[in-house]
């Protein structure tokens, strides 16, 4: 019988309390369900140049670049996670510029869910940002990616593209590493 | 040049069969230009429609169609996004301006855009041209409208005439705005883009128009005026989508993701040359599949034109014989036979490059009206040309075949009478 179970009147009430409870934190804080898209092998690009300034942000499932997406665990993760960082900082050699273009590689900042203190149940990723100053922008007609040979797991990237004169989009994978502006 | 005489006035002879190959031919030369023409136009009338807007916002669905229900007119939204997320996003630091977009109301097949003035400082088409006025001047007051181009030529509007506005997207719709009629009071010069074919009112207007509609029908006759409206409520709780410019393009790549990771609404920013090069690379499928059967259409057209020379070779015998018998070494046959082709060949592109020109004549219009597609009555491109040099060495090429074959027997076959 349904009924019994709330025949003592102290356990009715401590339901109810807590049916109360949970109805009150549901209205306090209405709940967002949102993801991004996670597609290992898949990687994201955007390219903006305004005058002399050029942005790279070079966004990247972890498993493209380390092969895991959890926090290492052995020295030998830690090594090859620490190795990957070091490496996408170094943007000069991921990405090439037209060498009249002049771009020197001003700043960096890598960020991913694996360097951070608490642990997370869920993919990890990479974002790295880039800023270049290039002295002849107008010479600035192309971009070629060697990261595909650092980070051979990556099998294709999605680009944005907006320069001064232009928006566009562009596909990039092994086969074809450069796209013309 | 007597031999190609010859080949004229032997191909005259044969009227009605030689006719008939030209067509063939010009029919699919016509097909593979007119492809290639409605391909890159396409691209070209598309891509000078908005420029210098740096990001679309709207609500979230796929880039490309959020890019073709705000800007072409193209399919509806899915969602509309809400005034306070809109205001949200227009006071970020990195945004210089935004303009409003409201749409859903119709005026006689053309649609009704909810803005502020702003957007006719702020849009741009083609290579970053402002729009201008062929007449009047941006609206005002609650009720003025400025209309397109189009639309002022083809329901032959002027300043100063009284437009009403219907409900939905229809065509032709039975529910009418006629509480609240609009004054004409701007005619935009033409752009050959979606504006030319917009009605354009205040955002304010599209609130006003709908008050007393929550039934979902028009409000009784008479109980709606302007001065029974209070200006406070005519601020628009929801729109369709904003154009956005930013202080610097550094920054686009960010605010995109602030909006594309905004948590109060779903909500979607798009770089709208992004969005137009995803819809190519989509279609170009559809292109290839285009140009590889207009390819094919050519291959077998030329193939009739194959046809029809062998088959008169064989009616031809005396004649051969006759020439060789008069003095013509077989050379002469030989080029007899090939100029017979390629005569074939350029008249039937010659005359397909005219049919192309007449059809786009014709259905310009149509394409404009029904696609916002402006395919221009241009000069042939170089690769336009390209391919009909193509076209008619395909046609010596297949001419080789008739040619040789008669270098070879005209003599023999000729003068031994099997008939």
């Amino acid at each position: 019988m349904p009924i019994s179970r709330f025949s003592h009147p102290t356990r009715l009430l401590a339901t109810l309390g807590l049916i109360y409870a949970t109805s009150a934190l549901a209205e306090e804080s209405p709940e967002h369900r949102q993801h991004g898209a996670h597609e290992h092998g898949h990687a994201t690009l955007d390219f903006v140049q305004e005058g002399a300034t050029v942005n790279l942000v070079f966004k990247t499932p972890a498993a493209n670049i380390i092969g895991f997406e959890y926090r290492p665990q052995t020295d030998e993760q830690k090594q090859t996670l620490a190795n990957a960082i070091m490496q996408l900082k170094q943007g000069e050699t991921l990405f090439k510029f037209p060498a009249d273009a002049k771009c020197v590689q001003m700043s960096v900042d890598v960020k991913s869910e694996l360097t951070e203190e608490e642990e997370r149940e869920t993919h990890s990723e990479f974002t790295a940002t880039y800023v270049f100053q290039c002295a002849q922008p107008s010479d600035l007609q192309s971009l070629q990616l060697d990261l595909f040979k650092a980070f051979p797991l990556t099998e294709e990237i999605d680009g944005q593209l907006v320069t001064d004169h232009t928006q566009s989009g562009f596909e990039l994978s092994p086969d074809k590493p450069s796209v013309k502006f | 040049m007597a031999i190609v005489n010859l080949a004229i006035k032997s191909l005259f002879n044969r009227k009605t069969t030689v006719l008939l190959t030209i067509l063939a031919i010009a029919i699919s030369v016509c097909l593979l230009l007119g492809v290639e023409r409605i391909r890159t136009q396409a691209k070209e009338s598309f891509a000078n429609t908005i420029s210098g807007t740096d990001l679309i916002l709207g609500a979230r669905t796929g880039p490309i169609q959020l890019l073709l229900y705000s800007v072409f007119r193209i399919g509806n939204a899915t969602n509309n996004i809400s005034w306070q997320s809109y205001q949200d996003i227009a006071n970020h630091p990195a945004v210089e301006w935004t303009v409003p977009l409201s749409l859903g109301d119709s005026h006689r097949g053309h649609r009704v855009l909810g803005t502020t003035a702003d957007y006719f400082t702020h849009y741009r088409y083609g290579q970053k041209q402002n729009l201008t006025f062929q007449a009047g001047e941006p609206f005002n007051s609650l009720l003025d409208a400025v209309i397109g181009a189009e639309v002022a030529k083809k329901l032959g509007y002027k300043i100063g005439d009284k437009i009403v506005v219907a409900h939905g997207a229809g065509a032709t719709s039975f529910l009418e705005h006629d509480q609240f009629p609009f004054t004409v009071t701007g005619i935009l010069a033409p752009t050959s883009t979606p504006v030319d074919r917009t009605v354009h009112v205040s955002l304010e207007a599209i609130e006003a128009i709908h008050t007393g509609w929550a039934s979902g029908a028009p409000p009784l006759p008479g109980a709606m005026s302007t001065s029974n409206l209070d200006p406070a409520k005519l601020q628009p709780k929801v729109i369709t989508a904003a154009l956005v410019g930013l202080k610097s393009k550094v920054q686009m790549f960010g605010l995109q993701r602030v909006i594309n990771d905004y948590k109060e609404e779903p909500l979607q920013a798009i770089i709208p040359g992004v969005a137009l090069h995803e819809l190519w690379n989509l279609m170009s499928v559809a292109e290839q599949a285009l140009m590889a059967i207009s390819g094919f259409v050519v291959v077998s057209g030329l193939l009739g034109m194959l046809t029809m020379i062998l088959a008169s070779l064989n009616e031809r015998r005396r004649e051969m014989a006759i020439l060789r018998a008069v003095g013509c070494r077989p050379a002469q046959i030989f080029l007899l036979l090939i100029s017979e082709a390629g005569i074939l060949a350029l008249t039937g592109s010659a005359l397909g490059v005219v049919t192309l020109y007449g059809l786009l004549l014709l259905v310009q219009p149509f394409l404009l009206e029904h696609y916002g597609v402006l395919i221009s009555v241009s000069l042939l491109t170089l690769y336009e040309l390209k391919l009909l040099a193509v076209v008619c060495a395909m046609g010596l090429v297949v001419g080789l075949i008739p040619s040789i074959r008669a270098y070879r027997m005209s003599l023999s076959d000729g003068m031994t009478l099997r008939v």
